[in-house]
């Protein structure tokens, strides 16, 4: 009897049980998080709890910081403080009340005394604890009392804080930690819930923000992207982007610049890449690394462009072949609310390929994989919760870096100007890379914990045209682009002859503008021979005075003078090209210098070049002769691929209108004429 | 490689190049009527895992590249 009344009751009790456990499920909403199928945390929170309480809960349930049941509204005890404190650090949390107060002593994490477990943390008590797990506590002891005066002069309720927490306050107030409420009001007496503990924390241990771009090139101002399209990009509206990103996540936001940034319209190349500088000092960057065209104006004004930033540039793999000292700083530690992240720079193993060999000369470039071996263990010796690597190695190699390269976290890219909307995870590192030209703003949230991404999420943020132009910018460049104007009325020197560009001549015969070309191409590059396509070059310029806008006039493309070595014959089956549609005219008909030859218009295509002249002989179609020529020839352009089979020996990073420019600042004046390079007979 | 001298694959057609040249220089390489469209911005170039890559783009020996219309 007894026994079946129990179990009536004990049924009672689980339905009630039942039905009170689904009312109140019927009144709470679970959140789920999944990224990049590493995390997936579900979290139930009521129903009308707010967003931000919400996200907070989310956040610290997926690092497994947050235990549940969350009580976000109820009061917060100074044990409890400290135990989330000391996981928050992290380092062991005991349970023992003893063992703990011992543990908040060797952290320094007691503010008053008796310690007082059971009674509610203060939010001035709370904020410089908070500062103290942040590593912020030296700031508090080395800002002014003016300062914080001044900082926290703006609350009406400045008289309550405590003088024990006043400067930590006003250090919380500049770092962002704390904001006040739209009242003007610190409330620092106040007692603070769960949930407002918890959004501290996140200001100091939520996702840490990196901001990225790469391979703007020179793109200072907006540009338009193709015909009839609106004008997009420039340093301006990256930095409205950058200003109004940092705005979500004003404690933990970086900024990084991943190369090739000096070089690439005349707006900067006129001078030597100081307009990036000068504008870049103004962005706030956390680190830049350098890309290769960023030593097209050679080692000087790039040591003077480095010293110039208010930011440092980090590159590991690039030492002076001398003494094997780096050429920048190889890493960084940088200190972000109290989490050690270790960045490090790489640049293409290519560089001395793709730039002037003097540019790079007594440099060494070292193996980039080997490099980051290196500076992982480096990094890891010191401590880093986590690592980022500052990468011009370009996409695929980024993707191989981080397949045989374990411990870097996060590689931000250049090189490749591949738009990567998303983050991409390779094993376990997350790769970004935000395309080129300005185009956009990359973003990476990122969360690491034991040295383990634990939530990560990116976008790309494009600079449309929408987007304002910060005025700080465009004041700053004014004086740039008046004096660009002023550059190409610029006089180089002069000619005595007018120099012939004329379509029909230069795309069709020998003239004098083809041979001053090709001549300078052969001068500067110290080659025996020199080979442009006429279709390079556009207009004739007038005898007299010879400005900068003449030279950009007549080769206005981006060409880049490169060297090559090629045979006699394979010289032979290009000079067979140029004259195979005469008289018809062709872009790729050649001008020359260093060789002259004679063809004859009657003979079948292929076999008209009847005679080759090289320094007064014969070419010897088995030797091999160093041909200076542009980039689009190089790989085949206008039908060449014979130079396709040929050995690229120097590839000047320099385009060929600034090596024309050089020139004609030397010599001063010119007088070619046409001295039969290129004879037709009959 | 030899003189300098890689591989890339256009639309898997291999294209000879140097070291040190960029994303335009396969595409002049490959077929200039495509070279000229993309530089208009009719066309658009992306790598061997769908990304989109600007015609300055470096490129190393084995790259594939795909072309995309607009």
């Amino acid at each position: 009897m007894i026994k079946s009344v129990l179990t009536a009751v004990c049924k009672k009790i689980l339905f009630i049980l039942l039905i009170s456990s689904l009312v109140v499920t019927s009144s709470f909403v679970s959140f789920s998080l999944s990224i990049n199928n590493q995390v997936d945390a579900t979290v139930v929170v009521t129903e009308d709890t707010p967003k931000w309480i919400q996200e907070i809960a989310v956040f610290f349930t997926q690092t497994g910081e947050l235990e549940l049941p969350f009580k976000p509204y109820n009061w917060m005890t100074r044990g409890e403080f400290i135990r989330l404190a000391l996981k928050i650090y992290p380092t062991e949390v005991p349970e023992d009340l003893i063992k703990l107060e011992e543990q908040a002593r060797k952290y320094d994490l007691l503010l008053k005394e008796p310690f007082n477990p059971g009674e509610f943390i203060s939010r001035e008590e709370a904020v410089t604890l908070t500062l103290r797990v942040a590593n912020r506590r030296i700031l508090a002891k080395l800002m002014k009392l003016s300062e914080a005066d001044k900082l926290l002069s703006i609350f009406q309720d400045i008289n309550n804080i405590d003088v024990t927490t006043y400067k930590s306050l006003a250090v919380a107030v500049k770092e962002g930690i704390v904001t006040g409420y739209p009242d003007k009001t610190l409330k620092p007496k106040a007692i603070l819930t769960q949930a407002e503990v918890w959004a501290l924390f996140y200001r100091i241990r939520g996702p840490i923000t990196f901001l990225h771009f790469n391979d703007s090139h020179g793109r200072l101002e907006p540009f338009v992207p193709g015909t009839g399209l609106p004008a997009i990009g420039g340093f301006g509206r990256l930095l409205t982007l950058i200003k109004s990103e940092r705005t979500v996540n004003p404690t933990q936001t970086l900024l990084f610049d991943l190369g090739d940034t000096l070089h690439g319209t005349n707006l900067v190349n006129l001078f030597n890449g100081k307009p990036v500088i000068e504008s870049l000092n103004r962005f706030g960057i956390t680190a830049a690394t350098l890309g290769n065209h960023d030593f097209n104006y050679g080692q000087k004004p790039l040591l003077n462009n480095m010293m110039e930033a208010n930011y440092p540039f980090l590159l590991s793999n690039v030492v002076y072949e001398t003494n094997r000292l780096p050429l920048a700083n190889p890493y960084m530690i940088l200190d972000v609310m109290g989490q050690k992240i270790g960045i490090f720079g790489l640049i293409t193993s290519e560089l001395p390929i793709v730039t002037h060999p003097d540019n790079v000369k007594g440099l060494l470039v070292l193996d980039p994989i080997d490099t980051a071996r290196r500076m992982v263990t480096l990094l890891r010796e010191h401590k880093v919760s986590s690592i980022v690597l500052l990468s011009h190695l370009g996409y695929s190699e980024d993707v191989k870096l981080a397949e045989r390269v374990d411990g870097i976290n996060l590689i931000l890219g250049g090189h490749s100007h591949t738009i990567l909307e998303k983050p991409a995870l390779v094993k376990s590192t997350l790769i970004a890379q935000a395309g080129e030209h300005t185009r956009n703003l990359g973003r990476v949230d990122m969360v690491i914990r034991k040295n383990q991404i634990v939530h990560s999420s990116g976008k790309l943020i494009p600079t449309v045209n929408g987007i304002a132009v910060d005025s700080v910018v465009t004041d700053l460049l004014k004086p740039y682009v008046d004096a660009v104007k002023i550059q190409m009325d610029r006089v180089i020197g002069s000619s005595t002859v007018l120099l012939d560009g004329g379509r029909p001549q230069i795309r069709s015969r020998e003239t004098n503008l083809g041979n001053l070309v090709a001549d300078v191409m052969r001068i500067t590059t110290r080659s025996d021979i020199a080979l442009q396509n006429g279709g390079g070059i556009r207009a004739s310029i007038p005898a007299g005075p010879m400005k900068v806008d003449h030279v950009f006039t007549v080769l206005p493309f981006d060409n880049y003078l490169v060297v090559l070595e090629l045979t006699g014959a394979m010289i032979k089956e290009a000079l067979e090209l140029s004259v195979s549609r005469f008289p018809a005219e062709l872009g790729g008909f050649l001008q020359v210098s260093g060789l002259s030859f004679v063809f004859d218009s009657r003979l079948a295509v292929n076999s008209r070049v009847i005679e080759i002249t090289f320094a007064g002989k014969p070419l010897e179609m088995t030797k091999t002769y160093r041909v200076a020529t542009n980039d689009f020839l190089a790989v085949g352009g206008d039908g060449y691929t014979v130079f396709t089979k040929g050995k690229l020996v120097v590839h000047t990073g320099e385009f060929l209108r600034d090596s024309f420019i050089k020139y004609m600042e030397e010599v001063k004046t010119v007088s070619p004429v046409i001295e039969g390079r290129i004879t037709v007979r009959p | 490689m030899e003189g300098n001298r890689i591989v890339v694959f256009v639309e898997d057609c291999e294209v000879p190049l140097f070291r040190g040249m960029e994303v335009k220089h396969a595409l002049i390489a490959y077929n200039m009527n495509i070279y000229q469209e993309a530089l208009e911005g009719k066309l658009k170039v992306v790598d061997e895992w769908g990304n989109e890559v600007g015609l300055s783009g470096a490129i190393s020996d084995g790259n594939r590249f795909y072309i995309k219309g607009r």
